[in-house]
């Protein structure tokens, strides 16, 4: 049936017809849903060279975006960046989660990435006072994100 | 009684030739009009076109800052700018599955999908990344310039996969925000 014609039918019926203009009969379609979430960057700029504990940093991870959120820090550059700074921020994250705070040794990193999980953007880095047999705690601090 | 037999004139001898010749000549049309060929007539029955809807597009967690976030046709996510990419959502591209019939060719259509993405008051710009396969497996496609308009069945089978590109600004309110991939297939 041609268009016109089935509009000249759904006339002369007085119908409502929501079937023009007529698809080919051979298409198909679907949708699918696009989503992002915007957060707003932590607020770590007070942070900057300040030792941190491993419950700081925790609370920053879990910590949602708000109004209390600062910009973000622009990057050090890891050629740069002096060796006792430089990130390990995998580790990091691993020492945090398993909240051990003692006895890590420190590897230096070349660079530095996100933390793995929560709103905050921010990357640290760590050093462990060397005293041997892991006595000495674990400083944290972050330096940029 | 004795037979006369009259020996034919010229006119009549030319008459019966004549009657002869047409005889002959509508016998050959009798001939030729029992010749005959064939053609053959087919027609392809192909089963309807199916497009189904596999997985959703999700760019993940952004955060706010001046930049652009590519979600490539395989998941992967990129930036540029000052945006940052926190790791705890990870990126998906979308993807749809096409059935057919055997290995016929089809167009691809994306009429009707957002430009933007919105949170109801504010929005992104968005400009789709496209593949048309017919593997389960994406390359990581992340040229917007190109969308995929033509798709072959392999089997009977074939896969879009749908990934973009994402304007974030550097006040981009924090929020959710969605938008509608459509794609439309038909056969060539």
């Amino acid at each position: 049936m041609t268009t016109a014609r089935h509009c000249a039918l759904c006339a002369a019926a007085g119908l409502l017809c929501g079937l023009t203009p007529l698809m080919p009969v051979f298409a198909a379609s679907t949708t699918a849903q696009a989503g992002a979430t915007v957060v707003l960057p932590a607020s770590v700029n007070a942070w900057l060279g300040v030792p941190v504990s491993v419950q700081d940093l925790l609370l920053a991870q879990d910590a949602p975006a708000g109004p209390a959120t600062g910009g973000l820090v622009p990057r050090v550059a890891s050629a740069s960046t002096p060796a006792i700074l430089r990130a390990l921020p995998v580790w990091i994250a691993a020492a945090v989660e398993s909240r051990q705070a003692f006895g890590i040794d420190i590897v230096p990193a070349a660079g530095a990435t996100l933390l793995a999980r929560g709103p905050a953007a921010a990357v640290s880095v760590a050093s462990a006072a060397t005293g041997g047999d892991g006595e000495a705690p674990l400083v944290i601090t972050v330096a940029f994100n | 009684m004795t037979k006369i037999f009259h020996r034919p004139t010229h006119l009549q001898a030319s008459l019966a030739l004549s009657a002869l010749v047409l005889l002959g000549a509508a016998g050959m049309r009798a001939v030729q009009a029992a010749d005959n060929a064939t053609a053959t007539a087919t027609a392809v029955v192909l089963a309807p076109m199916a497009v189904t809807r596999f997985s959703h597009l999700a760019f993940g967690n952004v955060v706010a800052g001046n930049g652009v976030v590519t979600l490539a046709t395989d998941g992967t996510r990129t930036k540029s700018g000052t945006t940052a990419l926190p790791t705890g959502v990870a990126g998906a591209a979308a993807r749809f599955d096409v059935t057919g019939t055997g290995n016929n060719t089809f167009s691809i259509d994306y009429t009707g999908s957002d430009s933007t993405l919105t949170d109801g008051s504010t929005t992104m710009a968005v400009d789709w990344i496209t593949e048309a396969l017919t593997s389960t497996t994406a390359t990581g496609k992340t040229d917007e310039t190109t969308d995929a308009a033509t798709g072959t069945l392999s089997s009977g089978a074939a896969y879009i996969f749908v990934g973009g590109k994402l304007t974030v600004g550097a006040a981009q309110a924090a929020a959710t925000y969605t938008g509608t991939v459509k794609v439309t297939v038909a056969y060539n």
